[in-house]
């Protein structure tokens, strides 16, 4: 199964799946290749592609063929200028000037038409402000936001849908945001964070009637984590944010994925999805570290004899899962675990210095999936999810 | 879905193939609480240390037949998530320590061939555990190093003072093997005030089954963006459970360092082969992706016997795999042979 000898093509391109990842061979062939040194057919562009080994950065990967709008990116994040002005007035703006293409429709477009993207699923960003913000001063971005949403979809109905914002920290006024916006044009789920200030606020009895709403209404619950500080996993001063990780960004590399695992879990262990079996809920970049902890949770629960409706793995696919992950093949064990009918794409754009996936459709179109599996992640399940 | 294979249950033929003409496998990820280590704790009057009740947890005779009927050859014998060296006071903790390794030579000079031992310290005085360390070094059956992930949510080892300790495994060449604390002041995010503390996520046991992969990941970054594994390009580390959730979450850990151009010594993915792994991945889906992420031989066979998280069938999940056979034998026993240096 492993050719470790066989020396790693270049090319400049996405290889679409051709290179099989057997027992590890991509890893080792990968630290082979490195310390046979870089190959010595030196036309410039094969020195070049040498260094820049796809295998070791595989989220820069690109399409193979020219793309035309196609995809639904359902993970993308938005700052409509009334909400950033509202910030400020608040007196809290945004960290510098933000990134034209987090504030900025038309570039938007123009990056979606420039790698194959069709449609865009938007929302604030992993700063959603409901902590910090007074309940009205919340509602009120909130619904500058939902209002900004509508206003996009009217303008481009093919091109941008949202997730409607709600002010999380007070239900109250979330449920009545909710009713304002429901059936709008273009709203098509709900946006909210996974956890705030190391709380699961969303599993509070306050909540229910949100969720008995949502599920009413056909609106998908999308998550997201919240950024700074003092919604770290475990705290701020945590492990994962001590002075010794800084520049490593190690506080979102691993507190995200811990976060959704968290609040994933408690989905299920609060009985909320028996309690709304129409609930969808969309878990963000590819479901944190909860597909790979399932099996030990499930494992945990049966052995400590916790009740549960369902078997546990059953809940794994009450949810759906983005796309963004960074290996090829952490993809395509993803999509094999959860179901092809549970993946759609996602990219966190957009702003400078994240983690966002500038080609968003390349990693799940290179791994060669059947066409309708495909097809099925880059938009079908979206159309069905959001129906759109 | 497919077979639900968590607990890794398996026909009967599976077991005899396995018992045929092949050695059995090593299992690196099992526990103990030798009968002389209970009677310390009474002795010293240490309240609340013992663990697990059931006799294959100290029976050397009992574990040695479910051994042979469950395809096992050897096994190496570590305290569980009960090690005490956070609670004891250091010197009591050093004299369990002690009579914990002491148990573990006689067990393999009892059954060489069965048996083998992490040596365990009094982990919280660097000192001491360096000088139990030294004591047993070399002795019948001592091969590697038991340790706790965190203490209290502190990563203790990455501190200056352990330094020498570390530097002695390595010497050694006794593999790190880690395991996360019980009790509640060592539950990731944040001890008692966790997300995983509640009443509810302990009753669906998530303090333990979200926790300790959540441990693995950040013990396992940090021994990266450290540099320790570059101080130490000698130095074996056998992660439990798969290493939790580390494996799945690398990309993300790789793209945001590449993003902050954070300096490594070399690629991120290199350093995913720096690590073992144990099988315990409870769906064979994932062990597929592991084995194929991080390679078949930096894999090894971990069951958690006898914990109550443990699975029945060792090697059944891998057996199932329809490995080429090289690569089904490295797991089952050539990886752990050669960190072991058996």
């Amino acid at each position: 199964m492993r050719n470790s000898k066989a020396p790693l093509k270049k090319s400049k391109v996405a290889r679409r799946g051709s290179r099989k990842l057997g027992a590890g061979a991509g890893a080792k062939a990968l630290l082979d290749a490195r310390s046979r040194g870089r190959s010595k057919n030196a036309s410039p562009s094969a020195a070049a592609n040498a260094a820049k080994d796809i295998s070791l950065v595989p989220w820069t990967m690109r399409p193979r063929r020219p793309v035309k709008p196609f995809s639904v990116d359902v993970h993308t994040h938005w700052m409509p200028e009334r909400c950033a002005n509202a910030l400020a007035e608040i007196g809290r703006p945004g960290r510098g000037k933000p990134d034209p293409l987090m504030v900025d429709l038309d570039k938007k477009r123009k990056k979606m038409d420039k790698c194959g993207v069709q449609a865009l699923v938007l929302g604030l960003s992993g700063r959603m402000p409901w902590y910090w913000l007074s309940s009205e001063e919340g509602a009120r971005l909130a619904a500058l936001f939902n209002d900004s949403a509508v206003e996009a979809h009217t303008a481009f109905p093919d091109r941008f849908f949202a997730g409607a914002e709600l002010p999380a920290s007070d239900p109250e006024l979330a449920l009545k945001e909710l009713n304002r916006i429901a059936g709008k044009p273009g709203i098509v789920a709900v946006h909210l964070p996974t956890s705030m200030q190391t709380k699961d606020y969303l599993f509070q009895p306050a909540f229910e009637p949100i969720f008995a709403r949502c599920e009413q209404l056909g609106y998908p619950i999308m998550l997201h984590q919240l950024d700074e500080e003092v919604n770290y996993y475990g705290g701020a001063r945590t492990r994962i944010g001590q002075p010794m990780t800084e520049g490593t960004f190690i506080y979102n590399t691993l507190g995200f994925p811990m976060d959704a695992a968290t609040t994933a879990t408690m989905f299920v262990i609060t009985g909320t999805l028996d309690k709304h079996p129409d609930l969808e809920v969309v878990l963000p970049h590819a479901g944190g570290a909860f597909p790979v902890v399932a099996g030990r949770v499930e494992h945990g629960i049966t052995r400590r004899k916790f009740e549960l409706q369902h078997p546990f793995r059953d809940y794994i696919r009450r949810f759906y899962y983005d796309s963004i992950i960074y290996y090829p093949e952490t993809l395509r064990y993803m999509i094999d675990l959860v179901g092809a009918d549970r993946v759609m794409i996602g990219s966190d754009n957009s702003y400078e210095r994240t983690l966002a996936l500038d080609w968003p459709n390349a990693l799940t179109e290179s791994l060669n999936l059947p066409k309708e599996q495909e097809e099925l992640i880059l938009r079908g399940n979206a159309v069905r999810l959001f129906r759109l | 879905m497919k077979d639900a294979n968590v607990g890794g249950r398996v026909p009967a033929e599976v077991s005899a193939k396995n018992k045929a003409a092949q050695p059995g496998s090593i299992d690196m990820h099992t526990h103990w609480e030798p009968e002389a280590y209970h009677k310390a704790l009474a002795r010293l009057r240490v309240v609340g240390g013992v663990g697990s009740p059931d006799p294959l947890s100290f029976d050397l005779d009992r574990r040695r037949k479910w051994m042979d009927e469950h395809g096992v050859k050897m096994h190496v014998l570590t305290l569980s998530g009960r090690m005490p060296w956070h609670w004891v006071p250091q010197d009591v903790g050093a004299t369990l320590a002690q009579i914990i390794n002491d148990a573990n030579i006689e067990a393999h000079k009892a059954f060489p061939d069965r048996f083998v031992g992490g040596v365990e310290v009094s982990i919280r005085s660097p000192e001491l555990a360096l000088k139990e360390l030294n004591r047993v070094a070399g002795k019948p059956g001592m091969r590697a190093v038991h340790l706790p992930t965190s203490i209290e949510g502190k990563d203790y080892l990455f501190e200056a003072r352990y330094a020498p300790f570390l530097a002695r495994c390595e010497e050694l060449r006794y593999p790190l093997l880690f395991h996360p604390l019980d009790w509640d002041e060592n539950i990731y995010g944040g001890g008692e005030q966790s997300r995983l503390a509640t009443p509810l996520a302990k009753a669906a046991n998530i303090h333990n089954t979200l926790g300790f992969p959540f441990e693995y990941a950040t013990v396992a970054t940090k021994f990266i963006i450290t540099g320790t594994l570059d101080k130490y390009p000698k130095l074996d580390i056998l992660w439990p459970h798969m290493g939790g959730i580390f494996p799945y979450i690398a990309g993300r850990i790789d793209h945001g360092l590449w993003m902050k151009k954070f300096k490594l010594k070399h690629p991120f993915r290199y350093y995913l082969r720096r690590f073992h792994y144990d099988t315990l991945t409870y769906y064979p889906e994932t062990m597929r992706f592991l084995i194929n992420l991080v390679g078949s031989d930096r894999v090894v066979i971990g069951t958690d016997n006898f914990a109550i998280m443990d699975v029945e069938w060792p090697n059944a999940m891998v057996e199932r795999m329809n490995l080429p056979a090289a690569d089904c034998d490295k797991i089952l026993w050539g990886n752990a042979a050669r960190l072991l240096r058996l």
